[in-house]
């Protein structure tokens, strides 16, 4: 408990650090690129337009429209937040073994760079979110007080995604095969997630699957925020103790992986 | 007067297992379950350091100059003891903590961001860095790993003394670069000095020591064998340096196995104190799995 009271205070008291390194990244990542940040709009977007046209187009041909929704925004609402999911875990895993050489001959809180990835993440979602809010407000798909829903996917996205990555990127750095292994997993969980086909239609198999998924509860509530006209949440109580149970146990296992390894990290290598 | 540094009563333990798979059970059952294998490098190290101090610290290949540098640093922390440092500690290394990856600049900008300061203030010591580490414009667009050993320890002595550290520890990075750099280091080191600011000097070579060092550690095996003023433990660093050259290639490598040997014995007889974690530390833990449990649980029968 007290490791995790570290932690949050770790990047309480860095945060200007964590902000400074994270626009760093996104500057440098883009550096010698003629688009620059627009890239973080254009690779979504192709991806987003290669999957219509073979999910939509050719798989799911007549059938058109996902309940009231076009297809078109059926899948941008499950691609983008999985884009920033998706990106999160992976980077994240790999932000400490990425600094390796730095980390090991300074003095430096290494569970900031977590946070670096997923501030860097959550920029990039911020410009996507901001194409889709522009749709829905033009089409009014949801009334404006369940984009705070919004919010609350980024929240427990955060911390899903740090309690994966302070596991993963201490387990990384022990054995490289882990890398590989969780953007396979990572890639699984795109299809088991109802980003291109969706809840609804699908065989009852898939809602129990998705009733483990986190990953389908956070999609389901970014969709829920900005396009459906339910709730603002996604999911009945048993999904949310279920997705909270979950992902708290992770996050605690996470810290403590975390301190642990990097109190003994040159012991590690 | 105060002291700057504080070392009391500092060991390090190293893990002998080398074995992967035993590393992950100890990561991941908080050290249950998981016999180590310890191994001193240093053990009882115990000195005291005011500002404006210069120590050179000596010793033998693998008698834990590095560990001690690590520690100072606070990169690694001590299994026991304390180490106290007031202020911000900056460690050179000869691979100096690059990114080999990164070009110079980006080097330059990521060390300096990690290390608290704002790009504005970047901005205003890039062009004294890249001066300082005479590379040029063209070589500070290059990647680290296209370096020379010479160009990375000037980039990385560059940087490290622009990020104004209270505590300075060079780990034998001026061995690599030519007179005139090093020449130019030791200028910036003696005004260091006159700052007040203490450096510490990790070295084999006694020469620059003995020009540097107002005060040495003479670290042998693990242990500390002398601490005080510098001339006189550097003389006797010298003097033992010499009679171990004196004996035969066998004769010195028996000396070095039957030194190990002894350091080995000693971490063997000293009690194994566990790197576990304590009980009452792991309840929430087991709360939050049996929540998760009940989650699953309840997960199930909603179904």
């Amino acid at each position: 408990m007290y490791n995790i009271f570290k932690f949050l205070k770790e990047q309480w008291t860095n945060r200007r650090l964590i902000f400074g390194l994270a626009i760093y990244d996104l500057k440098a990542q883009y550096a010698n690129h003629y688009l620059g940040v627009f890239w973080n709009i254009l690779q979504p977007a192709m991806q987003v337009l290669l999957y219509y046209i073979v999910f939509g187009l050719g798989l799911r041909g007549d059938r058109g429209d996902v309940g009231e929704l076009p297809f078109i925004i059926h899948l941008i609402t499950g691609v983008f937040p999985w884009l920033f999911l998706s990106s999160a875990v992976n980077s994240t895993s790999g932000a400490i073994q990425g600094q390796l050489s730095l980390v090991t001959k300074m003095k430096f809180p290494s569970s900031t760079l977590i946070s670096v990835s997923l501030v860097n993440s959550v920029i990039n979602l911020m410009m996507t979110t901001a194409i889709v809010t522009f749709i829905s407000l033009i089409n009014g798909y949801s009334s404006p007080l369940h984009y705070l829903g919004l919010l609350y996917f980024i929240f427990a996205s955060i911390v899903l995604t740090s309690g994966i990555g302070l596991i993963m990127s201490s387990l990384v750095i022990l054995i490289r095969d882990m890398k590989n292994v969780l953007q396979n997993v990572v890639r699984m969980f795109f299809f088991v997630t109802p980003i291109f086909w969706s809840l609804n239609e699908a065989n009852e198999i898939m809602h129990v699957i998705s009733s483990f998924n986190p990953f389908a509860y956070l999609v389901m509530n970014y969709r829920n925020a900005m396009v459906l006209e339910e709730a603002p949440l996604y999911g009945d109580t048993a999904d949310h103790i279920y997705f909270w149970a979950v992902t708290l146990f992770i996050f605690y296992v996470g810290v403590h992986v975390h301190y642990r390894f990097r109190d003994k990290l040159v012991d590690y290598l | 007067m105060g002291y700057k540094v504080k070392v009391e009563n500092v060991s390090k333990v190293y893990d002998l297992n080398r074995n992967k798979l035993s590393k992950l059970i100890s990561l991941f059952t908080f050290g249950y379950f998981y016999k180590e294998k310890s191994f001193y490098a240093l053990r009882d190290i115990d000195f005291e350091v005011q500002a404006g101090d210069s120590v050179g610290i000596i010793g033998l290949n693998g008698s834990g100059k590095s560990t001690l540098s690590d520690m100072l640093a606070e990169v690694i922390q001590p299994t026991d003891g304390t180490i106290d440092i007031k202020g911000k500690s900056s460690l050179i290394a000869i691979n100096a903590g690059l990114n080999q990856d990164l070009t110079g600049e980006e080097n330059i900008r990521m060390k300096c961001l990690m290390h608290g300061m704002t790009s504005s203030e970047i901005d205003g010591k890039y062009q004294d860095i890249l001066e300082f580490s005479e590379l040029g414009d063209e070589y500070i667009k290059q990647p680290i790993k296209s370096y020379s050993s010479g160009m990375r320890s000037r980039l990385g002595f560059a940087i490290a003394i622009h990020t104004d550290p209270d505590v300075l520890i060079v780990d034998e990075a001026l061995s690599v670069g030519d007179s005139t750099f090093s020449d130019k280091c030791m200028d910036r080191m003696i005004d260091f000095q006159k700052q007040g600011k203490t450096i510490f000097f990790v070295s084999h070579s006694s020469g620059q020591m003995e020009k540097m060092c107002n005060k040495a550690v003479w670290v042998q095996y693990g242990e500390m064998k002398q601490f005080g003023d510098a001339m006189p433990i550097i003389e006797d660093y010298n003097e033992f340096i010499n009679q171990y050259k004196m004996l035969t290639k066998d004769e010195q490598l028996q000396y070095k196995e039957k030194m190990m040997a002894k350091q080995k014995k000693k971490s063997k007889r000293s009690k194994n104190k566990k790197e576990k974690a304590p009980l009452t530390s792991l309840i929430p833990g087991v709360i939050l799995f049996l929540f998760a449990l009940a989650g699953i649980y309840i997960q199930i029968g909603s179904l």
